[in-house]
């Protein structure tokens, strides 16, 4: 195991802390809700939330903090790697690390308007005449919430092609760059 | 430079970028209250003028023009040679412009559908103006829902400009380097 590895791994464990935390506050609006309208569709609601929310916490805390080496080696490569000074390694793993930590936060963002769609579906029955007379959610306001958890799942397997795009134009970047200062170089001596 | 201070500028970028994002949206939101004239034009005018300052003084002291925040963070050590300096610039800039561009897509996403489908509303639109000659009023927004609107189309093609991987700015700091 090299240092590239141990930083990845703490690197992992820090996500899944930040978001597990992170996960925690939509009980709370559970909790205002079960306050503003005590009944047990509210009450269940908010179990049901409960669960959910302890599910994600769950995997999240089993991936990325107890099982993170598995996932370490799936983002580094094999354990053999030379040190991250001496190559352009570091780049897509590190690309690799932030569209997780990314599709964390979408699949994050999901599991909060699930919980509050939950929520707003035990008020939804209850008050039918006086409050909500319209279906809490439309399908113009699901497909965002899809496509959010698409992305989300694409972004936590790592982005394959986004990265590999982003590291060839890193790359195509530095080389251009270097390019020009070759000929600024090149032109400078021609004028001494 | 070193590899501290360009993880210093990486990081320094982000917090100039995700700090202009949050002033516009306090901006957006007290800039239709100007259309209340009296002493709250006054107000909001001093408000936004001394935020549009503080915006600006951001982005030249933490993004464009940082170098001397970050010699007095990172400090001195072992430089890089010129490749390897290139590399690790424009690698961390990038990875900063994809890490804030996650955070602002997830946002940006309903905004950007909006957008994709809004040869949709204009067909219904003129459909609506043909049949009753009125202009419909679910298209009277407030002040306050216009600035919203424009602060978040801003906010998309931001997002979507950063995925791209921020090119010119990116050129702008290996100029500077070069220089």
């Amino acid at each position: 195991m090299n240092k590239m590895h141990t930083l990845i791994k703490i690197i992992l464990s820090a996500i899944g802390i930040f978001f597990a935390i992170r996960l925690l506050s939509p009980l709370s609006l559970g909790i205002s809700y079960l306050y503003s309208k005590p009944s047990w569709e509210t009450a269940g609601a908010w179990l049901f939330s409960l669960l959910f929310v302890a599910g994600a916490i769950g995997l999240l805390m089993y991936f990325l903090v107890y099982q993170h080496d598995k996932l370490t080696k799936k983002i580094v490569g094999s354990e053999q790697l030379p040190e991250p000074d001496s190559q352009v390694q570091w780049l897509p793993v590190a690309l690799r690390l932030i569209c997780i930590a990314g599709g964390i936060y979408f699949l994050n963002t999901v599991i909060w308007q699930t919980t509050f769609f939950i929520s707003q579906l035990a008020f939804f029955k209850e008050n039918t005449r006086s409050i909500y007379t319209f279906a809490p959610y439309s399908p113009r306001d699901i497909l965002p919430w899809i496509i959010m958890l698409i992305c989300g799942i694409y972004l936590l397997f790592g982005a394959p092609h986004f990265v590999r795009w982003q590291a060839k134009k890193t790359l195509q970047q530095c080389t251009t760059s270097k390019k020009q200062q070759d000929e600024d170089q090149s032109a400078s001596s021609v004028e001494i | 430079m070193t590899k501290m201070q360009i993880i210093a500028k990486a990081i320094l970028t982000f917090i100039g970028l995700s700090a202009i994002a949050n002033l516009c949206q306090y901006q957006c939101a007290a800039a239709p209250t100007v259309l209340y004239g009296g002493t709250f034009m006054f107000r909001t005018v001093l408000f936004l003028s001394v935020f549009l300052i503080v915006t600006i003084a951001i982005a030249y002291f933490f993004i464009f023009k940082n170098d001397w925040l970050v010699y007095k963070i990172a400090g001195s050590g072992e430089k890089l040679s010129p490749e390897r300096e290139t590399l690790w610039l424009a690698g961390s800039l990038r990875m900063v412009a994809v890490l804030y561009g996650l955070i602002l897509l997830a946002a940006s996403i309903s905004t950007i559908l909006n957008i994709i489908l809004s040869p949709l509303y204009v067909c219904h639109l003129i459909n609506e103006i043909l049949t009753f000659k009125t202009f419909p009023k679910s298209l009277a927004f407030s002040p306050s829902q216009w600035s919203y609107m424009i602060y978040n189309f801003l906010k998309a093609i931001l997002a979507v400009y950063l995925l791209y991987g921020w090119p010119h700015f990116i050129r702008f700091q290996l100029n500077i380097r070069k220089k």
